[in-house]
């Protein structure tokens, strides 16, 4: 059975009166967690990106000799 | 026969195609984990007698500092298995985990420092888990420093290894300065070898989110080396394949 510990929802944002404590820390957590993942799949798309772009180059050049 | 499965390690085609999937059940497994670890962590564990609802921060505070100290053990193993078998997929794993690393390191560090102070009444002290934890980020740092200021790649990474391997002395100190010296750190919540001194509602949800974020490590550091290995192979004939086939 769960049982949650707070009243109401602006009791769990409270927290009195660690709140701000608290939910500073999971916000900075998500901050962290979202750009890494951000981060990591922009370089992958991005590394696609300039391969396909590489090749095309590659491609151009072999048409015109 | 029995070291096949280590050899498998040395093809990039092989690691790319296989962590595509590693990385999507450790996403998903990351997700699920940390919506209930940390759902259950905030409203559904009880209240701590002494540090009230400040304690909740632990459910992040703890896997994170975990993992930035996991993951330099890692990035060492990497370092060892470059620069004695010179595999390149280690060279790749080194630079994503010392990027995923420090990101967990600082967010160790800044969660620790906030938790600080309702609990000790200020941010920081300069006390020996907290200075050398923060050693630990300045070897990340130094670490990604490094392979960014050296133009030749194969000099960089034997130059990140060998850090890497010096900085591991790092990793014994951070684990016993709690017992080796007198601190304002509180021993280790949970250990594999004790039973936890804090009731199970409150490890239970500990324990979730700790794998939750060991799956989110190992799904940030597969994509990165992903991303990586695509860049270090493009002129390789699988690659050229594989991104034809993104058209």
């Amino acid at each position: 059975m769960i049982e949650w510990q707070f009243e109401s929802l602006a009791a769990l944002i409270a927290m009195a009166p660690h709140g701000p404590f608290v939910w500073s820390v999971y916000g900075l957590g998500a901050l962290v967690l979202g750009g890494l993942t951000w981060h990591v799949r922009h370089a992958h798309s991005h590394a696609i990106t300039r391969i396909q772009r590489q090749f095309e180059r590659e491609g151009g050049h072999e048409s015109e000799t | 026969m029995a070291w096949r499965w280590f050899h498998q390690w040395g093809s990039p085609r092989w690691f790319y195609e296989r962590a595509s999937r590693w990385q999507a059940w450790a996403g998903w497994i990351a997700v699920i984990l940390l919506a209930v670890g940390t759902v259950w962590g905030l409203a559904i564990a009880p209240v701590d007698y002494q540090q009230g609802h400040s304690y909740r921060i632990i459910y992040l505070h703890v896997p994170v500092s975990f993992l930035a100290q996991a993951l330099y053990l890692a990035m060492a193993i990497a370092a060892a298995v470059l620069l004695v078998w010179r595999m390149k997929l280690a060279d790749v794993a080194m630079q994503s985990l010392a990027i995923v690393g420090f990101a967990f390191c600082v967010l160790a560090l800044a969660s620790g420092a906030i938790w600080g102070k309702p609990t000790w009444g200020t941010y920081w002290v300069w006390d020996a888990r907290l200075t050398s934890m923060l050693i630990l980020a300045f070897l990340y740092l130094g670490i990604i420093g490094l392979r960014s200021a050296m133009l030749d790649p194969n000099t960089a990474g034997k130059a990140c290894a060998i850090l890497a391997l010096v900085g591991a002395i790092n990793l014994p100190i951070i684990k016993y300065s709690v017992e080796w010296w007198n601190t304002l750190h509180q021993p280790a919540s949970l250990t594999l070898t004790e039973k936890p001194a804090m009731p199970a509602s409150m490890w239970v949800p500990l324990l979730i989110n700790i794998c939750g974020y060991y799956a989110a490590a190992a799904y940030l550091v597969f994509a990165s080396m992903r991303g990586l290995v695509l860049h270090r192979e493009r002129r390789a004939q699988w690659v050229r394949e594989l991104v034809g086939a993104h058209d």
